[in-house]
């Protein structure tokens, strides 16, 4: 399941697209182009990807892993999985929903919990219908909402005392499955594609 | 939209525009359902682009590779392109210029602050792209701009302590916004005119990661 700790910083950020896997890999490719290619991965685990997208430099592999009729984007980079700006050109290109998601446990020693919605119904320009995030910010946990709430939010807990406790993992985690993205079934490794810049 | 005449230094630029004016205004209505064509990915209604951006756009689009200039719809941006082609810096994702990393013997680079130099390098995780600056015409101004950048930006931070493009955290002074595009870091600072402390800011940041390219905006 991602985001997870698992892969470190490349599974504990990642996007999710409600765009099939081959059609948003070839929309990366055709944005980015010339000079960037696709290709099936068929990674045997997560770790295969996450080897592949060790913190880099620059930011210059992705990978979409079918997650249901979603797809999760994982990227190298220098700080781990970073969909940057792809979520807005999504909304106004592909039309679909786009996730931004962010999950680091608290043992650690910048914790967050973040979701960033963006979608068609969305305010422009950035597109974002909501964002929730519990994250330490340097020295100390910022706690950052926007937008109209969800039917399915629990508000009740956003006035938590403990800013760390007004957005739980577990709540991130729920939030996502009653968006509709089956993070329970987990990703198919096995169909993952890369796209990379052409060597 | 107008320059405010400062001059282009070697990694600061400057300029204002009103707060109401927006460079770039996507539409529900250029939303399209498949990626299949290219022919109207840049979904921008050109009639919200003056004059002298679309001109500096081109001038951007011929650095980059034709496909980003319309997306851009920024001054500021291609003013950046212009810069960098007559300092003969590639600005494309193939390039691979990083930042040095801040030393106090970079030529006509400030002294760094004791506080930034003591920062651990690791950074907090970046957080939402629709934080707040302050006030609201700069935030409109920063959402405008955020929208605007093209599809390889990343390393998006908004009100967040200062990363350069290697992803370390460089000081604990906060620029509006920052982010890295073609392994450069590109810092923008929002300031009113009645409360001009850009070029303080610029300073700060120049002095913990010298190759950046800052950008002050005047907001009315």
């Amino acid at each position: 399941m991602i985001p997870s700790s698992l892969g470190g910083a490349t599974t504990e950020n990642c996007g999710y697209f409600e765009y099939e896997a081959h059609g948003l890999a070839a929309w990366i490719v055709e944005g980015f182009s010339p000079g960037w290619r696709s290709r099936p991965l068929a990674a045997g685990s997560m770790q295969e990807v996450v080897d592949l997208l060790a913190p880099a430099p620059v930011r210059d592999r992705f990978v979409c892993v079918p997650v249901g009729h979603w797809t999760a984007l994982l990227t190298s980079g220098p700080a781990g999985s970073d969909v940057g700006v792809l979520p807005i050109y999504a909304v106004r290109e592909l039309a679909c929903r786009a996730i931004r998601v962010a999950s680091v446990s608290d043992s650690a020693t910048f914790p967050v919990r973040m979701l960033e919605v963006y979608g068609p119904d969305g305010t422009p320009p950035l597109w974002i219908e909501r964002s929730i995030v519990a994250a330490k910010d340097g020295a100390r946990w910022t706690f950052e909402i926007s937008g109209t709430p969800y039917a399915f939010e629990d508000q009740a807990v956003y006035a938590n005392r403990v800013k760390a406790k007004r957005f739980t993992e577990e709540m991130l985690l729920g939030y996502l499955r009653a968006l509709g993205v089956p993070i329970d079934g987990g990703p198919d490794w096995q169909q993952a594609i890369l796209v990379e810049r052409s060597p | 939209m107008r320059r405010n005449g400062s001059p282009c230094t070697d990694a600061a630029l400057t300029f204002s525009r009103s707060a109401s004016e927006n460079s770039v205004r996507p539409s529900r209505t250029h939303i399209r359902s498949s990626p299949s064509s290219s022919t109207n990915r840049l979904s921008f209604d050109a009639s919200t682009i003056d004059t002298g951006l679309a001109l500096g756009t081109t001038v951007y689009s011929d650095v980059r590779d034709g496909r980003y200039g319309s997306a851009l719809g920024h001054t500021a941006f291609a003013a950046v392109g212009v810069f960098a082609a007559t300092r003969g810096i590639k600005s494309g994702t193939t390039s691979s210029p990083t930042p040095r990393p801040a030393s106090p013997k970079a030529s006509n680079a400030p002294a760094r602050l004791p506080q930034d130099v003591a920062v651990n390098s690791k950074p907090p995780n970046a957080l939402g792209t629709n934080r707040s600056v302050g006030r609201a015409s700069h935030n409109q101004a920063l959402q405008a701009d955020i929208a605007a950048l093209p599809r390889d930006a990343y390393g998006i931070r908004v009100n967040q302590q200062q990363v350069n493009a290697l992803g370390q955290r460089v000081g604990i002074n906060r620029p509006d916004l920052q982010y890295t595009l073609g392994g450069r870091r590109y810092y923008v600072e929002y300031e009113g005119l009645k409360n001009p402390r850009g070029e303080l800011h610029k300073a700060r940041i120049l002095a913990n990661d010298p190759s950046a390219i800052v950008r002050i905006e005047t907001i009315d």
